[in-house]
């Protein structure tokens, strides 16, 4: 497998790993009285799941088989309050921030192009979580 | 080996989060080295034991150095602009990225106005996505890319965009 492909997979791991995530914290939301934090889930949740598919597109494109979701992801505990809810996927857009970051650095051309893309949107959309401005994101 | 951000249940949390400065000097060094190299090669013996070697030009020089100049040029206006305190430690971070050092004091500069701030701010994610792209190394792709968005989640474009 090539290094582009390589981190592809990689880009697709986090991918189904924020699916699951972010919807288990929506989830979790949905109980909580905080309805802008669920609508920023929602619209996250949207996203991560577009870019999955495109992501496994891609890698079928370079020729490989895309990774499969694993059975469960470990989440973040607590999450009893809308705070600790925010926190967690906070986190999980700076993780996948981080992995874009990545992406970028080991592909060109179309996949590059698509990585710069969702790393400068999963920048911008941190601060639907409280995210504040950052110098290098997806660096630190 | 790395993985998902996330940690499937039942194995150790992975996570590619790598320290800012291990990861500034690997993306940098390793975009950054060569151009310093080939480019200020002041030691004759280099140039007498392996003259082809030497004379390999870096592809990314430019780009290396209109980066710099670009951040250079908003440093030294925002530095005299009233309220740009932020933009101007962010700028000064992403230029230490790319191993630059900050425009000298000295130097005189008229202030940006409001709007003249976020046009210069928005070309300048423009610009370094473009080099982003372009480039040929990825370690530097991924600072220049890094800085792009750095850029845009600052409150002067944020706000505007909303």
């Amino acid at each position: 497998m090539s290094g582009a492909t390589d981190a592809l997979q990689r880009t697709l791991a986090g991918e189904h790993a924020a699916v699951f995530v972010l919807g288990a914290l929506g989830g979790r939301a949905s109980a909580l009285p905080a309805p802008a934090l669920r609508a920023a889930l929602d619209r996250a949740y949207a996203v991560h799941l577009r870019r999955r598919d495109e992501l496994r597109a891609r890698v079928a494109t370079a020729g490989a088989q895309p990774l499969a979701a694993a059975p469960a992801y470990r989440l973040p505990r607590p999450l009893d309050t809308a705070a600790q809810v925010e926190a967690a996927a906070l986190h999980v857009e700076r993780a996948c921030a981080t992995t874009y970051a990545a992406l970028v650095a080991a592909t060109s051309g179309h996949d590059r192009a698509w990585a710069v893309d969702a790393l400068v949107a999963t920048a911008v959309g941190e601060t639907a979580f409280g995210g504040g401005p950052e110098s290098l994101p997806g660096l630190a | 080996m790395s993985g998902p951000p996330i940690s499937p249940a039942g194995s150790p949390a992975i996570s590619h989060a790598v320290p800012r400065r291990l990861v500034l000097r690997a993306g940098a060094l390793a975009a950054l080295g060569s151009a310093v190299l080939t480019g200020c090669d002041l030691d004759p013996r280099s140039a007498d034991s392996s003259p082809t070697a030497d004379a390999t030009p870096d592809p990314d020089q430019h780009v290396v150095e209109a980066a710099r100049a670009e951040l250079r040029g908003l440093l030294l206006r925002l530095a005299v602009t009233s309220g740009a305190g932020a933009l101007v430690a962010c700028h000064r971070t992403q230029l230490a990225a790319l191993q630059g050092d900050p425009p000298p004091t000295t130097q005189r500069a008229r202030p940006f106005t409001p709007a003249q701030t976020v046009a210069r701010e928005r070309r300048a994610a423009q610009r370094f996505e473009r080099w982003a792209l372009t480039c040929q190394n990825g370690d530097l792709a991924r600072v220049l890319a890094s800085v792009s968005a750095g850029i845009r989640t600052q409150p002067v474009l944020r706000e505007r965009s909303s």
